[in-house]
């Protein structure tokens, strides 16, 4: 794969280079030339209007099912090319659920063929053979000495193939599927990785091909598996867990026959690569000739602007931590866990002779029973990749907002290099809610209520922590980059300490008040609040531990800050402490510390 | 309009609870009329749903227009906090969503706030029963549970309202969701905008019924703690305080009286609280009483400070495990004494269960006997009770179960408390039989599935072709199988056979000990007359028909275990004979077993201590329920029929001699002539078993023999 278009875009910047805006100029230019050309050929499918209300913390789901909606100010609306569009960005490959002729292979298909050249892409329908291969499209047939064929890898297919359509995924080898999914096919004791060649740009100027891939564009399409589609089988969970699966509207009712009128023979890649480049040099501020010989580099291009590595983003610590108590709240089992993190907490208790023992324990209420009825309607639990899961989800919308947001200013591309790009606790909640939504099996009444609850619960129970530790800001916040409830108390805590110039002892003790504080929020009827505050409050045990446990190494931090209030700077040291321990010590640096102390410090 | 605004309410309502409940958000909301009803408006939840019915538009309109409005129209500016006072036409309106939307949110907070699990409605109702014996021990254990059921509701309320009058008026988010809905919706009284939901709405179904004279004491003075707490306006509050203080006055208790009651119960919900418990909870009780004290007097200038004080600190106690029950208790032995035995107290209808008719609030549907409650009380204090405690109220409760006053308003709830006492007692003390069989016979399992390999399809391929496929599993599958997948053809072509499996089931067949068989029908016909219980007081007395109980019982339990594990329940009635032949059908043994009211139960429960008299028709009633396979009679007596016992003995003989029935005839301690002439038709008729039994374990082993094995 050639780079000669970076460069040369590198080369008419001058001194004016500036990565930031080359990338933020190309990935524009693609997206408003992806939307303009796949428009041309079709009507977009409305799936998910989200609509947030930050004053009342609440967040609602509404299912499109193909209709168009008039737009609303706090709604966030998501059709399909949206999600194949961001899909391709964050690398996450997408499953559309619907029923035959909707148009869910035709989208996708599009979006393969506006990007791609032909050579680039594949389209797999599987029959459900037992000798048929996904990775057939990357073999080639050779002659062994015995006269047998025999299939061998082709790595010139691999080194140019952006993108996969595979239909009724489900009719494959899970495992091939699982590899595929995870970047990679194994065959004759290898492995080959997939996806295009990454290219970087050099202090010199010159662009090399890094040794990262971008995963492959992989977009599927299923039937319900439903009486309707009795050969439909559900998808291994394993790999229905790797994909954003959406279900997919018929827009036949509300488009009418606006395909009708739509340019048909539009739609193909040179449409589009000659409207990126016009927008693209516009975008950079370099001159047309830049993009000549675009053709040739596109498929390294298209890598560099959809690397995801590029709009990846933090999440800020609330958003963390709401994220957390998502997970936790929709694993289920709720009085159970509140046993276990009481365990937890009572045991540090009697090792830290704490004073902070608790006694209550959470009842199977009317509230708890409700939101196990929602987690009942899960395919299947709640499971550790769920966390990468939501962060994803929370990543395409937001990664989608910045985009819109950068396209309705006069300067989309200014605009967009300065926004700040990160994952709020509203992001969190609304990709916890299309996650919930994705878990459910067919027909289960929308989970927003236990989104909604444990959003509204954590938010009002941040806000009373606020105002009882006296915060400056005592209202939570989505945007506030210290909000938290454990940061708040982590930052009051180490603040006492070093202001007086006391060390360990001191952090432990004050940890631990303000962990009492946290515990007096548990009530006889708090249900969802008892069980946030109880892993939170478990959660600043353990670092009260771990703090103990690691004295010797924390002591000199304390020192070396003492009377400054740099908080951030001191809970980043103590993190390295914690990375240290378990680069040295990973074999006896005690679990809890691995599923706790990194989560309460957010590094 | 009445019909109207509560339609306008329930929307707005559910707005409301869909941002501050979300997980409440799709509880259904129920509105509608019960025209038969004696209240004008009715409320109640199942814990599934909220419902609120108004019962007679015209007469709460009007009981809005005689007794509230004129109360509050002079304060209704500083109750709504707009800027001048509301004319009565728009004023009623508004109290009436207003009133409405309380009885949404009161109904809401049961299951929200109390009782809100039911291990939380056990503790309560164990602190009330403490309470209530603590204050009057002369009172039995039987009396103690008939007045935590008359109160429990009261209680329960107590926790509801005083959270919602509390959550209403602070910074809560439910007043701050109410605040946004009633902006969004540009909600007006009159024609200024309401911008919070107002204060004093909590008193007015009291209001209502200490004007219609419904009220009893407990009401009347529920009423007055709540306007001490409510109103935001000193005129409005002592309306509403005079009306309660007169009402009681007319109830023989002075204003002074009611006065000390009313300080007593604020008192009482800190008086058995634990200093330690409380002052780890940030409960200062000091602070409290001074407070709470200055509540009822008229010329106090910091009502609003103090009201809120208390409030917060009620809403703090409630809200804290380990402060919550010794609460309530405080509240129960304070008005231990103007609780009722006979009929619930404390609803704004004396009459009515809640806050109208023929329901629980926060429980099951009430029976109309009420017995449905006081099942729920028994049943929570049962299993939160100390053993011994526990075993108190049971013993307490088994003793003349059936109680004896027909003129006792409740003495249906009390015969059927008695007989759920008297089952509870027998399943609890009746020794489980376990059921063996002893049958050996041929058993079936499937030990799963045998496959077979079938050619799928066969495809001739090129070179091409056939490097796309995977070859490797190709190769894996025929070294495994055997089986030829890949031929290879002149001219570069291939053969390609796909294989697919097809699966059979495969059965085993063993010899096993098995013969539990469990009959389709049983029968127990039980003697209860006078020679086997002298009196209706059999429960432990060791007489025959405790005897007999109890080894039922434990056949029963066995029975029922054995019907869980297999899964197969058996269609049950019961004959219960000696003056008359009594007999209510059959239904399903496992019903009937986990229900602690049935009529199937009643006539097992209740003997009859007359003479014995068998009705034969009884056996073509029965014919007419049995369902269609085995069937068992279980017959148990004690000495000489009085009926026609030459028919009774062709009956039995006809009934043994049906394919699959068996006929078991027991006489304990006494031989009959019947008794003599069936042994011998035993030994003919299979059908047909007759024993003559002389203790426990003989019973237990015939009858359990002939349940089972039919032998």
């Amino acid at each position: 794969m050639t780079n000669k278009t970076l460069e040369k875009i590198v080369r008419e910047m001058g001194k004016d280079f500036n990565e930031e805006k080359i990338h933020a100029g190309l990935l524009l230019a693609h997206a408003q030339s992806v939307y303009d050309v796949m428009r041309q050929s079709t009507v977009p499918t409305p799936l998910y209007r989200i609509t947030f209300d930050e004053k009342n913390n609440h967040v609602d789901l509404r299912e499109c099912e193909g209709r168009s909606y008039v737009p609303m100010g706090n709604a966030f609306d998501m059709d399909a090319l949206d999600v194949i569009v961001i899909g391709s960005l964050r690398g996450m490959p997408i499953i559309f659920k619907g029923e035959t002729g909707t148009g869910k292979t035709y989208v996708s298909n599009g979006y393969l063929s506006t990007v791609f050249p032909k050579e680039s892409t594949f389209s797999l329908r599987l029959s459900g053979s037992m000798y048929e291969s996904l990775q057939r499209p990357f073999l080639k047939g050779t002659i062994d000495s015995g006269g047998m064929p025999k299939s061998v890898i082709n790595q010139d297919i691999i080194d140019r193939t952006g993108g996969m359509l595979i239909d009724e995924p489900n009719r494959g080898d899970p495992d091939e599927l699982l590899q595929m999914l995870d970047g990679s096919i194994f065959h004759d004791g290898q492995y080959y990785k997939l996806g295009l060649k990454i290219p970087e740009i050099c202090k010199d100027g010159t662009v090399r091909n890094s040794n990262q891939r971008k995963k492959l564009d992989i977009s599927s399409a299923i039937n319900p598996a439903n009486a309707k589609y009795s050969g439909t089988v559900e998808l291994d969970a394993a790999v229905d867990n790797r994909f954003l699966m959406l279900e997919y509207g018929n827009s036949a009712g509300s488009a009418g026959n606006s395909s009708w009128l739509s340019e048909k023979n539009a739609s193909n890649h040179e449409t589009y690569l000659k409207k990126f480049s016009e927008r693209a040099a516009k975008n950079v501020g370099v001159s047309k000739e830049a993009f000549r010989d675009i053709r040739e580099d596109w498929l390294s291009t298209y890598s560099y602007i959809t690397n995801p590595a590029r709009t990846d983003k933090s999440t800020i610590y609330s958003g963390l931590e709401l994220a957390d108590h998502m997970i936790h709240i929709m694993g289920g089992k709720l009085p159970d866990n509140f046993e276990y993190e009481k365990e937890i907490v009572n045991s540090w208790n009697e090792k830290l002779n704490a004073g902070l023992e608790i006694k209550e324990s959470l009842k199977e209420t009317e509230t708890v029973k409700k939101v196990h009825d929602v987690i009942e309607t899960f395919k299947v639990p709640i499971i550790f990749r769920d966390v990468g899961q939501i962060k994803k989800l929370a990543d395409v919308v937001t990664t989608l907002e910045n985009i819109r947001e950068s396209f309705a200013s006069g300067d989309p591309v200014k605009t967009y290099m300065e926004m700040p790009k990160y994952i709020s606790a509203k992001e969190v909640a609304m990709g916890s809610l299309l996650l919930a939504r994705n878990k459910q099996k067919p027909e289960s009444a929308l989970p927003t209520k236990v989104i909604n609850a444990v959003l509204s619960s954590y938010t009002t129970l941040a806000g009373d922590y606020y105002k009882d530790m006296e915060c400056l800001n005592d209202a939570f916040d989505y945007s506030d980059p210290n909000g938290g409830i454990k940061k708040t108390a982590v930052i009051k805590s180490i603040r006492k300490t070093v202001g007086s110039g006391n060390g360990t002892k001191t952090l432990v003790d004050e940890v631990v008040n303000n962990a009492k504080t946290l515990k007096g929020y548990i009530s006889a009827t708090g249900d969802i609040r008892n069980v946030i505050v109880m892993r939170s409050v478990a959660d600043l045990m353990t670092f009260a531990g771990f703090v103990d446990q690691y004295k010797s190494d924390i002591a000199p931090i304390l020192k070396k800050y003492d009377g400054n209030t740099a908080t951030s700077k001191i809970m980043n040291d103590l993190g390295k402490v914690y990375y240290d321990k378990r680069e040295n010590l990973g074999m006896i640096l005690p679990e809890i510390y691995q599923h706790s102390v990194q989560r309460t410090l957010g590094v | 309009m009445s019909m109207k605004v509560l339609s306008e309410s329930r929307d707005d309502f559910k707005e409301i609870v869909s941002l501050t409940y979300p997980v409440f958000e799709d509880m259904p909301v129920v509105i509608g009329s019960k025209p038969n009803s004696k209240s004008t408006f009715s409320a109640h939840t199942d814990n599934r749903s909220l419902f609120v019915n108004v019962n007679d538009p015209n007469k709460l309109e009007a009981e809005f227009q005689n007794f509230i409005v004129p109360k509050y129209q002079p304060s209704s500016d500083i109750l709504y906090g707009v800027k001048s006072r509301v004319g009565n036409v728009e004023l009623q309106p508004a109290l009436e969503y207003d009133f409405f939307m309380f009885l949404f949110g009161h109904e809401l907070f049961h299951p929200r706030h109390c009782p809100v699990s039911k291990e939380d409605q056990r503790q309560i109702s164990k602190s009330l029963y403490q309470g209530i014996r603590e204050v009057e021990p002369s009172l039995t254990p039987k009396e103690a549970l008939f007045k935590v059921n008359n109160c429990k509701n009261l209680i329960w309320d107590v926790v509801v309202n005083t959270n919602f009058i509390n959550k209403t008026g602070s910074d809560d988010a439910l007043a701050k969701n109410i605040k946004h809905v009633f902006e969004k919706n540009d909600r007006k009284v009159g024609n200024q905008k309401v911008k919070a939901y107002p204060s004093g709405i909590g008193p007015i179904p009291y209001i209502i019924s200490a004007e219609k004279n419904t009220t009893d004491k407990a009401i009347s003075l529920m009423g007055t703690l709540y306007s001490s707490l409510s109103f935001n306006d000193k005129a409005a509050r002592e309306e509403a305080l005079q009306t309660f203080a007169k009402d009681l006055d007319k109830k023989g208790m002075s204003d002074q009286a009611s006065k000390k009651r009313m300080n007593d119960i604020y008192l009482s919900f800190v008086s058995e609280l634990k200093a330690k418990n409380a002052k780890e909870a940030g409960i200062d009780i000091k602070e409290y009483t001074a407070r709470a004290q200055n509540l009822l007097d008229p010329n106090n200038a910091d009502h609003i400070k103090d009201q809120k004080y208390v409030l917060d600190s009620l809403v703090k106690i409630f809200d804290t495990s380990s402060l919550r029950y010794d609460s309530l208790k405080g509240l129960a032995k304070t008005m231990s004494d103007l609780i009722s035995m006979s009929q619930k107290v404390g609803s704004p209808d004396p009459n009515t269960s809640g806050y109208g008719d023929g329901h629980a609030e926060g429980g099951e549907e009430e029976d109309t006997d009420g017995s449905g409650s006081m099942s729920d009380t028994l049943d929570d204090l049962l299993g939160s009770l100390d053993g011994k405690d526990a075993d108190d109220l049971l013993d307490d409760l088994t003793k003349n179960p059936y109680g004896s006053g027909r003129r006792d308003p409740q003495s249906k709830a009390k015969s059927a408390l008695g007989m759920m006492a008297v089952d509870e007692f027998y399943k609890k003390n009746a020794d489980v039989i376990e059921l063996h069989g002893s049958r050996t016979e041929y058993q079936y399992q499937d030990i799963g599935m045998k496959k077979k390999w079938k050619i799928k399809s066969t495809k001739t391929l090129t070179e091409a072709e056939l490097s796309r496929l995977d070859i490797n599993k190709m190769l894996a599958f025929q070294e495994a199988s055997g089986l030829r997948v890949l031929t290879r053809l002149d001219n570069g072509y291939y053969k390609l056979n796909e294989w697919k499996t097809v699966e059979t089931n495969r059965k085993s067949s063993t010899l096993a000990t098995t013969g539990i068989e469990i009959p389709d029908n049983w029968i127990p016909i039980i003697d209860s007359s006078s020679s086997m219980t002298p009196a209706g007081d059999f429960v432990g007395s060791g007489n025959k028909y405790d005897t007999l109980m109890r080894v039922l019982y434990g056949i029963e339990n066995g029975l029922y275990k054995v019907c869980k594990d297999m899964k197969k329940d058996l269609n049950y009635g019961v004959v219960n004979f000696s003056d008359a032949t009594q007999y209510r059908g059959m239904d399903s043994f496992i019903k009937v077993h986990e229900s602690r009211s049935n009529d199937i139960k009643k006539v097992k429960l209740e003997p009859q201590c007359g003479s014995t008299y068998l009705d034969n028709r009884i056996f073509s009633r029965i014919r007419k329920d049995l369902k269609p396979g085995k069937t068992v009679f279980t017959q148990i007596t004690d000495g000489q029929i009085f009926s026609d016992t030459d028919r009774l003995y062709n009956i039995i003989d006809a009934i043994g001699r049906q394919k699959d029935n068996a006929y078991l005839f027991m006489e304990i301690a006494n031989s009959s002539e019947l008794g003599s002439k069936l042994s011998s038709l035993s030994r003919v008729n299979k059908g047909v078993q007759y024993y003559h039994v002389n203790n426990v374990k003989d019973i237990k082993d015939k009858m359990q023999s002939v349940l089972i094995n039919y032998t």
